[in-house]
């Protein structure tokens, strides 16, 4: 039997929009593709896995839990949250990954009518939760690869509620300074949500980068969103957090969906925060394999972006889905950048030098070009 | 009708009648006054109306006892589409066919002459089965516009600088007179011929364009692209005004239309009417179809195609006397397809298969896609083929959806015809198409 009313339930805005597919699992892509492994280099995954506290609670876990809901407010995470930041633990709000606390946020301030700011090249994410709740999303382009203040702010009417800043922006890797951050900050002038997304915090090490969460208690419109998935390798745990204002937590937790995330990520968060050790082995891995591709790269002759976090975009004489589908005969699988309005480019997820070998050797392969 | 239509200004509206001839009148009504409204001239909405007269007429014969009749009419800016959806007993779309001929001695056939008739009021003419066991019979027919050829251009001047936009109506129009004056020797859809169907077609947001232009306002190049079926665009262009080499006028056109499309449902990107300015570095060449022009004179036109996300793999039906072909091809493409033969085992089947037809009259072209297979394959190719050589023809193409099984059964009476497999286009339809070509001019 057929549903005949379906397309009338639907609204416009769903209408245009196409649901996100994702990547087969690598078992279904190694049989697509005729290879026997996979080197995943395109979500930026932290290739050393969580920390070893982490890891031993993960391994750990008793079965007979699974049967016993989670704290549905992620309580003792976001009290040793507070313990680190000085916050309270009320002014953290704990998802199922950051991209459940992007659609909290924007649930909660926008209404029919009203816009969100980002930039065109950037996490899609933003935008995509946006559009599919039926807002506006304005899209500043990049100048020099570096999110665009004057632009952001030129775009700001009446009905404008949340202004998204990747810091560092990823693919670009570019960030604002706490300079730059600051004079943004001042000059909205608490009249919106500013929202800085901080996915990719722990892998600066730059003095001049801000610290989002120190400035909650200047500036009480700014949320801050950080993850478990990048630096702290639990992205199949699926867990992030927004910090802000308690009276702007308050409203955001409105929207929020309590048990969405389970105990093993709880608990496997609470001891990866603690672990200062894993950040410095993490950052030693990219500072290693970041020198090792830049001067790769440059030998091939293929110009490339590269600043902070743990990838690197590299443009390409070619398609890059046509590059993704040439690579992937040889199992290494990397991030087509056209969805990011970057045609021809690629991001690369800085990561064993293993795998970074195989990438450099498949890829002048693929170009055909000679170091 | 396009999925990926980025407009919202289409003009609908609908009527849902019983299946009887005493509602013929306000069928007639409606399509006549809802034609009109819609922006076709009187000639244009007289055709419409006949059309609608006829199939009415022709449905209420077939459809089941209390059953309805549902005409939808939509704008679409240079055209009108009219779908009529409804259920029938038996429904012999035989007639469907533009060969099909009819006998005035049998009264079953002359019902079917009323489809015939109505398939020639219009421009294109679809027929399809759908899921919820319905007829969906889909008429476009086209507005008329006035050619504009020989008015004047204006100069392009020197470009400094530029930016890439979207242009304003008298914008586009002078960028169709721009491409028209610098590229009249090259090939591209005679649609741009007329600048104000070009508004119109991006007013109805089935089609976009962006334009390089300066301060002071001079267009120095342009791209154009089309939201077409399933999950493809096509883009025509760049075309470049200005050849300041310095400029990049061409890449930047690109770069900024793959950047456009990159974030709709849109699957993949075709260029089939590359122009000198065309960089093969954003995209793949699919392969290379040979049209002849009226003095028998052949050309080579590639097929560009860029895939704008990561291949997902999919599986598709292939008839065994294309596999090889297909093997190869997927192979050169990097392309993970599992192919799964059809094959006839004697299932019964329809009497009739049917086939439409677009005919694009620029490049004296027509292409064949099915509607439905039936015993009569091979004997219908055959007419359809004769038609053509009569009506003088020269480049004869098929399209074979390898998403449907189907549309396998065709390829037998395909290759006996001289037909070869002659490009891939990568989820083109509902799976990927293969688009075939008849080698050599019809004898």
């Amino acid at each position: 039997m057929t549903f005949s009313a379906l397309e009338r339930l639907i609204p416009d805005y769903i209408r245009r929009f196409e649901a996100y597919i994702p990547s087969k699992p690598d078992d279904e892509l190694k049989k697509l593709y005729g290879c026997n492994r996979i080197f995943r280099l395109n979500n930026n995954e932290n290739p050393l896995g969580p920390p070893i506290e982490a890891q031993r609670i993960i391994s750990g876990f008793p079965p007979v839990k699974a049967s016993i809901y989670p704290s549905g407010d992620v309580y003792y995470l976001r009290q040793k949250l507070a313990d680190l930041t000085g916050l309270h633990p009320d002014q953290f709000l704990v998802g199922n990954g950051a991209n459940e606390v992007i659609a909290f946020v924007i649930k909660a301030f926008c209404r029919e009518g009203d816009n969100i700011i980002t930039a065109d090249k950037t996490f899609a994410v933003y935008e995509w939760v946006a559009e599919f709740s039926g807002f506006e999303a304005r899209l500043a382009p990049l100048i020099n690869f570096e999110f665009d203040d004057e632009k952001m702010l030129s775009m700001v009417d009446e009905r404008t509620k949340i202004l998204f800043i990747c810091n560092p922006n990823n693919p670009t890797g570019t960030y604002w300074s706490l300079d730059k951050l600051s004079r943004f900050m001042d000059r909205i002038n608490g009249s919106r949500i500013v929202v800085i997304d901080e996915a990719y915090f722990e892998f600066v090490e730059k003095e001049d980068f801000p610290d989002g969460i120190k400035l909650i208690k200047r500036y009480p419109n700014l949320v801050v969103f950080r993850t478990m998935s990048k630096m702290y390798g639990l992205a199949g745990l699926r867990i992030g957090y927004l910090a802000g204002d308690r009276e702007v937590v308050d409203v955001i937790r409105r929207t929020c969906v309590v048990y969405s995330v389970n105990t093993v990520a709880q608990e496997a968060a609470c001891a990866a925060i603690m672990d200062t050790g894993h950040i410095e082995k993490t950052r030693e891995m990219v500072k290693r394999g970041r020198d090792f591709l830049e001067k790769e790269l440059s030998l091939l002759k293929l110009p490339f972006v590269s600043n902070e976090g743990n990838y690197i975009m590299v443009k390409l004489p070619m398609s890059d889905s046509l590059a993704y589908r040439k690579l992937m005969k040889h199992g290494i699988m990397v991030r087509t950048m056209t969805g990011f309005r970057f045609p021809n480019y690629i991001r690369v997820t800085v990561s064993h030098m293993e795998y970074l070998e195989a990438f450099i050797e498949r890829l002048s392969t693929v170009i055909n070009r000679e170091k | 009708m396009s999925q990926l239509s980025k407009g919202n200004l289409e003009n609908r509206s609908s009527i849902t009648l019983p299946s009887s001839k005493a509602f013929l009148s306000p069928a007639i009504s409606f399509a006549e006054k809802t034609a009109i409204a819609l922006g076709l001239d009187n000639r244009e909405a007289m055709a419409v109306t006949l059309a609608i007269e006829e199939i009415f007429t022709y449905l209420c014969g077939i459809t089941f006892e209390n059953q309805v009749i549902e005409i939808i009419f939509s704008g679409r800016g240079h055209y009108i589409a009219i779908e009529i959806v409804f259920s029938a007993e038996k429904l012999n779309i035989r007639a469907f066919n533009i060969t099909s001929a009819i006998s005035p001695d049998d009264e079953t056939e002359m019902e079917e002459m009323g489809l015939l008739i109505a398939s020639r009021f219009v421009d294109r003419l679809r027929v399809n089965y759908s899921e919820d066991k319905k007829y969906r019979m889909l008429l476009i027919k086209e507005k008329a516009y006035p050619d504009s050829a020989e008015e004047p251009v204006p100069s392009v001047g020197n470009l400094d600088n530029f930016e890439i936009r979207t242009p304003n109506p008298e914008e586009l129009k002078l960028l169709s007179r721009h491409i028209q004056y610098h590229y009249r020797d090259a090939f591209f859809p005679s649609a741009l011929h007329y600048p104000g169907k070009l508004v119109d077609m991006v007013n109805g947001g089935e089609y976009a364009a962006m334009i390089a232009s300066d301060s002071k306002g001079h267009i120095g190049g342009g791209i154009i692209w089309h939201y077409s079926e399933g999950k493809t665009v096509e883009c025509w262009g760049p075309y470049v005004f200005d050849h300041n080499p310095g400029l990049g006028l061409a890449g930047r056109l690109l770069e900024d239309c793959i950047a456009a499309v990159a974030k709709t449902p849109a699957i993949s990107l075709l260029n089939r009417y590359p122009v000198e300015e065309f960089s093969g570095d954003y995209f793949e060449l699919l392969g290379t179809l040979e049209i002849a022009d009226s003095s028998g004179n052949t050309r080579e036109i590639p097929s560009w195609y860029r895939q704008l996300n990561e291949d997902l793999g999919a599986s598709i039906w292939a008839p065994s006397e294309i596999e090889h072909y297909l093997r190869l091809e997927y192979d050169r493409l990097f392309l993970p397809r599992e192919i799964r033969l059809v094959r006839y085992d004697g299932e019964s089947d329809n009497l009739f298969s049917v086939l439409s037809v677009d005919f694009d009259r620029s490049s004296d072209s027509a292409t064949m896609h099915p509607v439905q297979a039936g015993r009569d394959i091979a004997e219908n190719l055959r007419n359809h083929l004769q038609l053509f050589m009569k009506e003088s023809v020269n480049n004869l193409f098929f399209e074979m959806d390898l998403g449907i099984y189907w549309h396998s059964y065709f390829a037998p009476a395909l290759v006996s015809e001289g037909f070869i497999p002659r490009l891939i286009l990568p989820y083109g339809g509902k799976g990927d198409i293969v688009v075939f070509q008849r080698g050599g001019i019809p004898e």
